[in-house]
């Protein structure tokens, strides 16, 4: 085939994804609250990608909030010009938590939302596909895991596994340095899947008893590539409308895990741990009870703008792909 | 005109979706004479239940009706139903306009068994009649003298309960009596009438066993069963005008022999008018006296069913009547498809796909003209053309 | 010249069991083909027609493998003579070697790599085209599935192989990369015939294949199938309740009820002198488009009863306005009455 040809045979491919992009888009502009969501999401980007220019690392790990004048008083400062937000309790630089706290927020939401995601699609799938013994076996697992509460299996994982994880896979040792964000991390991936296997579940029963799905293995196509090719990308709507939503969800749990004590090493540029910092300020005296009030509502608000930005992302999903999937 | 039941003058509906604005009705003239069935015949997409629904007021939302008329001749005399206000609507919906739907087992909720669904429309539109009956019954008990003391006192207090209910409806006293246990057993009695009522109707539809089947749920009937039970809750106030939008579509080729023929007897019971919507050129046959074949929107054609067949004149309507597979012969089709509602063809809307289309089919839209005695058809071939 | 048979079906009998209970055990089981002995010729196009529950579609599926029958046996496409062997050894007894020659040609044995072999020789086209096109696959891959599956072409040969089937049903290359959603009723159909045409099958299964189209379109898709049939030599069942089409497309026709045949003609002798209470029943049920003519009904009184129970003796001995006493005690078997001409009931004798 020619080149030119080849490329007009891509932009011609392309086409029918961009008129449904171009369609998405005119949907979401119409609301402006889907609006304000994305635009707090590009916000938060920006932030994180420009953490680097925004807040310049002073240290090896970008990630551990300096200190402001390398003192180490415990009594929180006010707003000043060294510290735009203020400083922390051991005199944490709250402006530099908030910026690479995103980051971390971002590294948190995404990870576990996705790890869950994988989680939940394999045994989801693969229960809802073959039916019968293997789908009573799974489900209850499922059921037993989702009974789990999260907070407390969190605070298991953190005390219980290692620092250091070493897998002896024969010709090469694989290492990993768990820090504690990431303990808690994989407690919430733990936990995190069973909701999105069930979810899941729902919606490859339905997509199964359709006709192109008979119509597929008719042709001869493996139950695999059945799966994969016919069942999954007809199932995956709701799934990324609960991902969206869940993803806020996730940070949330994050920080209240942080602020528990058992979220990420003392020091680290997150969110929650920011609060857990202050812990000691957040009530001050009955006289000047708010008095270090950037303490917490800074952090505080970086938080709930952030889940408030995917909330909404969440919803304008939802709102898009609904006639989408009328149109179908 | 004097006998016609229903008129329907230039209506124009159009639905604001997503992907632009369907014109669904662009100006159509239908009339409906009385005590005679007239069909709507068009393929997916001409808009024809899209006038039933109209009728009713019940076009749903992203439609809307953007003008016209439709003059009913009801109890109240003559009334644009379009200029209606919703209590007045409320009360010609099943008491003088029913309308019976494709899929029976959708219209009835699966929660209600039938005579909980029956009796809802009764006891909307008849209230008053069955309150005034039960009174009566009330009184004759009282003054046959059977009940004592204690039984005359508690028929005296139902009575007046009863009565409070004619006169305010809506009245407090009322609503709480339906709740308190041992006060609402007086509601009893109006169970009981309207069981009755549902067994008659149920008897009239030619079911079987109606006192079994009033207390089942939908899910329990059968196609055919389901839809006698819509068609009993769309007879059971005996409406002036029934709507029916292709009931027997959905259904086995001999049940929808049932049907047909139930809706004839009925028709002949009752004295309604029907208006049936469908597809199929056999079902128009066995059942219509005139018949109107709609296309994207418009009224092509409308006439008697044994002109419409022996003379069809609309070159849609020709076609529609070579399709109709022959055993032995060719099959013939109409090229082309339906265009979408968004941008219809201008001019006359068949134009595209008509062999036999001018010029001037292109450009502007055909009028409806009176071509034979009640035979209208709209196409330039025929009559005037406007400039 | 003896004609050939495309397929066969001897006793073929597929149940589905009702489960209930905390165990879930067998409650009930829905005989939906209950015995089906049938034999298309090649070339031909058979229909099969019945009421909604008779298990017409059922049968259509399970000749295709797309359910497994409980017992009976496929035979698609065998030479005459290994169909002569396998009726020998019935006969002799000799389990062992019949149990071999089954395994090799009974469809209903198959599985894995064999089965998926004999999928590119028979393809099904299904009642629905919203439904049965995957709503987030172009056409081109849609079209192309099959082919590629079953390593028919590579590359580029795919590609063309796409377009000459698009070409075929009356669509051109434009249509390639758009989404199902995008066409109509007719247009989708086309595209799913173009899918079942492109393995190149012996035999196409057509359930009800013009039912969700409008009336002005299925003239169309006629036209198409009577073409491509000519074209590829295809043999087709043509299942459908629309009984006016199957008398204009078929050349042989069978009526279900209950999961059994009840009777069996060429098309011209079915219509114009069925025998069967139930067929009689049936083609004077159909609204004749046209107003000058009233038909004799025979109206049925009551409504197609389930296939979980069906009634003892003569499935239809409930409906039947003639029903006598042995209709209710046994069940009649298909006989010959003259002119390819079968007939399961008591009230005709052979």
């Amino acid at each position: 085939m020619s080149p030119g040809s080849r490329f007009n045979e891509f932009r011609v491919r392309l086409k029918p994804s961009l008129d449904e992009f171009k369609f998405m888009v005119k949907r979401l502009r119409k609301s402006p609250l889907s609006m304000l969501g994305i635009a707090i999401i590009v916000f938060f980007l920006a932030v994180a990608f420009l953490a680097p220019v925004l807040a310049p690392a002073q240290g090896p790990n970008p990630f551990m909030m300096p200190h402001v004048n390398n003192s180490f008083e415990p009594t929180p400062r006010p707003p000043s010009a060294e510290a735009p937000f203020g400083t922390a309790q051991y005199q944490y630089d709250i402006y530099y938590g908030v910026v690479w706290g995103a980051i971390t927020a971002f590294r948190t939401g995404i990870f576990v939302t996705f790890s869950s995601i994988l989680i939940g699609l394999v045994i989801g799938g693969v229960s809802a596909y073959y039916g019968g013994v293997v789908d009573e076996i799974m489900m209850r697992f499922t059921d037993i895991i989702f009974a789990f509460p999260g907070l407390v299996l969190a605070m298991a994982f953190v005390i219980a596994l290692p620092q250091n994880l070493s897998i002896n896979l024969g010709l090469t040792t694989v290492s990993f340095v768990l820090s504690r964000l990431d303990r808690v991390l994989i407690a919430l991936v733990v936990v995190g899947w069973s909701g999105y296997a069930r979810l899941i579940r729902g919606e490859v029963l339905r997509v199964k008893t359709e006709d192109y799905v008979e119509a597929a293995k008719a042709v001869g196509c493996s139950d695999l590539r059945v799966m994969v090719r016919h069942i999954l990308p007809n199932a995956i709507y709701p799934l990324m409308i609960a991902a969206s939503l869940d993803i806020g969800a996730i940070v949330l749990s994050a920080a209240a895990l942080s602020f528990l004590g058992i979220g990420s090493d003392l020091g680290y540029a997150d969110w929650g741990q920011l609060i857990y910092a202050s812990r000691n300020y957040i009530y001050n005296t009955p006289q000047a009870p708010l008095a270090y009030w950037f303490t917490f509502a800074v952090p505080g608000a970086f938080i709930f703008t952030f889940v408030l930005g995917w909330n909404l992302l969440g919803d304008a999903l939802r709102d898009v792909l609904d006639p989408m999937l009328r149109r179908r | 005109m004097d006998s016609n039941l229903l008129d329907i003058n230039d209506l124009f509906v159009r639905f604001y979706t997503y992907e632009g604005t369907v014109k669904a009705i662009e100006g159509i003239k239908l009339e409906l004479r009385k005590g005679e069935t007239l069909g709507i015949v068009g393929e997916t997409g001409c808009g024809k239940s899209v006038t039933a629904l109209s009728v009713l007021v019940l076009v749903p939302p992203p439609g809307k009706i953007e003008g016209g008329s439709i003059l009913f001749k009801g109890e109240k005399g003559d009334e644009d139903v379009l200029k209606l206000k919703e209590n007045r609507l409320q009360d010609i919906r099943g008491e003088e306009i029913s309308m019976i739907f494709q899929e029976p087992r959708a219209y009835l909720n699966p929660v209600y068994t039938v005579e909980q669904q029956i009796s809802e429309a009764f006891l909307h539109h008849r209230a008053r009649q069955l309150v005034q009956s039960i009174i009566e019954d009330i009184d004759k008990e009282l003054q046959s003298g059977k009940a004592n003391g204690l039984g005359a006192r508690i028929l005296k207090s139902e009575k007046a309960l009863y009565k409070r209910w004619q006169k305010q409806p809506a009245s407090l006293t009322y609503a709480f009596a339906r709740k308190v246990p041992l006060v609402k057993r007086y509601r009893n009695r109006l169970k009981k009438k309207l069981k009755e009522t549902t067994v008659q109707i149920l008897k009239e539809m030619r079911i079987p066993d109606p006192e079994r089947v009033a207390h089942m749920y939908p899910h329990e009937l059968s196609g055919g069963m389901a839809q006698r039970v819509v068609i009993a809750s769309g007879l059971v106030c005996s409406p002036t005008l029934l709507l029916c939008d292709e009931p027997t579509t959905n259904l086995d080729v001999t049940v929808q022999a049932q049907i047909l023929n139930l809706i004839r007897e009925l028709k002949k019971e009752f004295g309604s008018s029907i208006c049936y919507i469908t597809h199929d050129m056999g079902v128009v046959a066995e059942l219509c006296d005139r018949v109107a074949v709609m296309y994207a929107g418009t009224v092509c054609e409308l006439a008697g069913v044994r002109e419409i067949f022996k003379n069809p004149l609309h070159p849609y309507t020709q076609g529609l009547l070579a399709s109709i597979p022959r055993p032995g012969k060719e099959f013939h089709y109409i090229e082309g498809f339906v265009p979408s509602g968004i941008n219809p063809p201008p001019g006359c809307r068949f134009s595209p796909r008509c062999g036999k289309a001018t010029d001037a089919c292109g450009r502007s839209r055909p009028q409806m003209v009176e071509v034979e005695k009640d035979h209208f058809v709209e196409c330039h071939l025929y009559g005037r053309a406007n400039a | 010249m003896k004609t050939e048979t495309a397929l066969e079906t001897v006793a073929l009998k597929k149940y589905y069991s009702l489960t209930g209970g905390v165990f879930k055990r067998k409650v009930a089981e829905v005989k939906a083909v209950d015995g089906i002995n049938l034999k298309i010729e090649k070339g031909e196009c058979f229909g099969l027609v019945g009421e909604s529950g008779c298990g017409k579609t059922t049968y259509g599926k399970t000749i295709l493998r797309l359910l497994k029958p409980n017992s009976g046996h496929i035979y698609f496409g065998l030479d005459q003579d290994i169909r002569d062997e396998i009726r020998k050894v019935e006969e002799s007894g000799d389990k062992g070697r019949l149990k071999k020659l089954l395994s090799q040609h009974d469809l209903s044995t198959h599985r894995g790599l064999r089965l998926k072999h004999l999928r590119r020789r028979m393809q099904i086209v299904y009642q629905d085209p919203t439904t049965s096109l995957n709503p987030r696959m172009f056409v081109k891959d849609i079209i192309a599935e099959p082919v590629k599956v079953q390593k028919l072409a590579k590359g580029d040969e795919v590609r063309k192989r796409v377009v000459e089937l698009l070409g075929k049903v009356g669509l051109t290359e434009r249509h390639m990369y758009r989404y199902p959603h995008e066409f109509s009723g007719g247009q989708r159909q086309r595209i799913a015939i173009a899918r079942a045409l492109a393995t190149n099958p012996e035999f196409v299964v057509l359930d009800e294949p013009t039912s969700a189209v409008d009336v002005s379109v299925r003239a169309q898709l006629l036209n198409l199938l009577q073409q491509l049939q000519k074209e590829f030599d295809l043999t087709y069942l043509y299942i459908s309740h629309d009984l006016s089409v199957v008398e204009c497309i078929s050349t042989r026709v069978a009526v279900m009820y209950l999961g059994k045949i009840v009777e069996m003609a060429p098309t011209s002798e079915l219509f114009g002198n069925s025998l069967h209470p139930y067929s009689i029943a049936l083609f004077s049920s159909i609204p004749v488009p046209d107003p000058f003519l009233r038909r004799d009904r025979v109206m049925l009184k009551g409504e197609v009863p389930s296939p979980v129970n069906p009634p003892p003796g003569c499935r239809f001995n409930p409906r039947c306005a003639r029903a006598m006493e042995i209709c209710r005690r046994q069940d009649p078997r298909l006989v010959d009455v003259g002119n390819s001409h079968l007939v399961a009931c008591h009230l005709v004798k052979s």
